[in-house]
């Protein structure tokens, strides 16, 4: 591990299902981790037959901290398209730790 | 099973006028024009498909990508969200090649190594990410039982992709600690290039070109045992060094904003 991972906050989620929608992801990530992050990124996969592609997410947690939790809880998870295939995600520190500097037009509140 | 004939795609006007921007329009001469249309754009509905053409470097002319990555500096400034996804992108891009390693995306992972480096010319990436990529390159699936079909050993393309990469930005790394992280994947670089035995002569002809612009007087070794030799000393001494600077620098803060 490196050491500056010790102040790196920005995860990827890879290997979501393709057909996957940002709400029902970000409602999973509220379960535990609902106020604990500012930033989340979607993009969708494709369910086309000749280049599928999984689905991704980006999240900028509040705390390095949060990071580990975050990723014993959901590196390895299990999810689950209308089919009844199985996902198995992968968390990852994000290559470029980069967020958006001005997020806050798109908060919400 | 019979198929229907092939039916041309029909793509909205917007996409049309952004294809149109980005693959015919752009050279050095309109970028500050298109740039400026870009800026015009719906971007709330817009931005997923501008993303998309920004990742079809391969698809234009090698010598412009430069300009995809000026033109995302560019937007960054009303739009650093975007600038933000395209780095991601493209790091996915390169990620995802090493997952598959398909012949047929050859031409598109050389396209997307040059847009990473410009990206760090323009200043979107920082040299700890193209640090990381470089490593990612040697060492993906290595050890793992698809190594033979991710990295065979007669598969010269992560050579090729590290070449792309330094060729474009590598003459950055110059002075300071950005130099002595090149100095060490260099050797990094060398014990990979050993591993995979005689190369091909035009890959040999493009690492002597590579070395003669980024470390002229760079030894290069020529069996693995003296790069390992070499960089054992070499991590010896960088921890020597390392101690006496916790030493001097403890009371100096993290460079984090």
């Amino acid at each position: 591990m490196l050491k500056d991972q010790l102040d790196r906050t920005k995860v990827v989620l890879r290997h979501l299902p393709p057909s996957i929608s940002q709400t029902s992801l970000v409602e999973q990530i509220d379960v535990f981790f609902s106020g604990r992050y500012n930033w989340v990124a979607f993009r969708p996969g494709k369910r086309s037959q000749k280049n599928p592609s999984y689905s991704r997410a980006y999240i900028d947690l509040k705390r390095p901290e949060d990071v580990i939790e975050f990723a014993e809880f959901f590196d390895g998870h299990l999810f689950v398209n209308e089919k009844g295939s199985q996902f198995k995600v992968i968390v990852e520190y994000a290559p470029s730790q980069r967020v958006p500097k001005q997020w806050s037009k798109k908060d919400g509140r | 099973p019979e198929r229907s004939a092939r039916v041309t795609k029909v793509r909205p006007p917007l996409h049309q006028y952004i294809r149109k921007l980005l693959f015919s329009d752009l050279d050095k001469s309109t970028i500050e024009h298109v740039l400026r249309q870009l800026r015009k754009l719906p971007w709330g509905e817009c931005e997923p498909y501008l993303l998309k053409c920004f990742m079809k470097v391969h698809k234009g002319k090698y010598g412009q990508i430069h300009l995809i990555a000026s033109l995302t500096a560019g937007l960054s400034r009303y739009h650093d969200q975007f600038a933000v996804s395209v780095v991601d992108e493209v790091l996915e891009e390169i990620r995802l090649g090493l997952e598959l390693n398909e012949y047929g995306m050859q031409q598109r992972r050389i396209a997307h190594m040059r847009f990473l480096g410009e990206l760090y010319n323009y200043e979107h990436v920082d040299s700890s990410v193209i640090f990381e990529t470089l490593y990612l390159i040697l060492v993906f699936g290595h050890g793992t039982q698809e190594q033979d079909v991710l990295d065979p050993p007669e598969d010269c393309f992560r050579i090729r992709m590290v070449i792309t990469l330094l060729e474009t930005c590598g003459h950055y790394f110059d002075r300071g600690s950005s130099k002595r992280k090149l100095d060490r994947f260099l050797m990094h670089f060398q014990r990979y290039i050993l591993s995979k035995g005689v190369l091909p002569l035009d890959v040999e002809f493009d690492i002597q070109d590579l070395f003669a612009e980024l470390r002229p007087n760079m030894t290069r070794y020529s069996s693995i045992d003296e790069v390992n030799a070499a960089l054992v000393e070499l991590e010896e001494h960088d921890r020597t060094v390392s101690t006496d600077k916790a030493n001097n620098e403890k009371h100096s803060d993290t460079e984090k904003p």
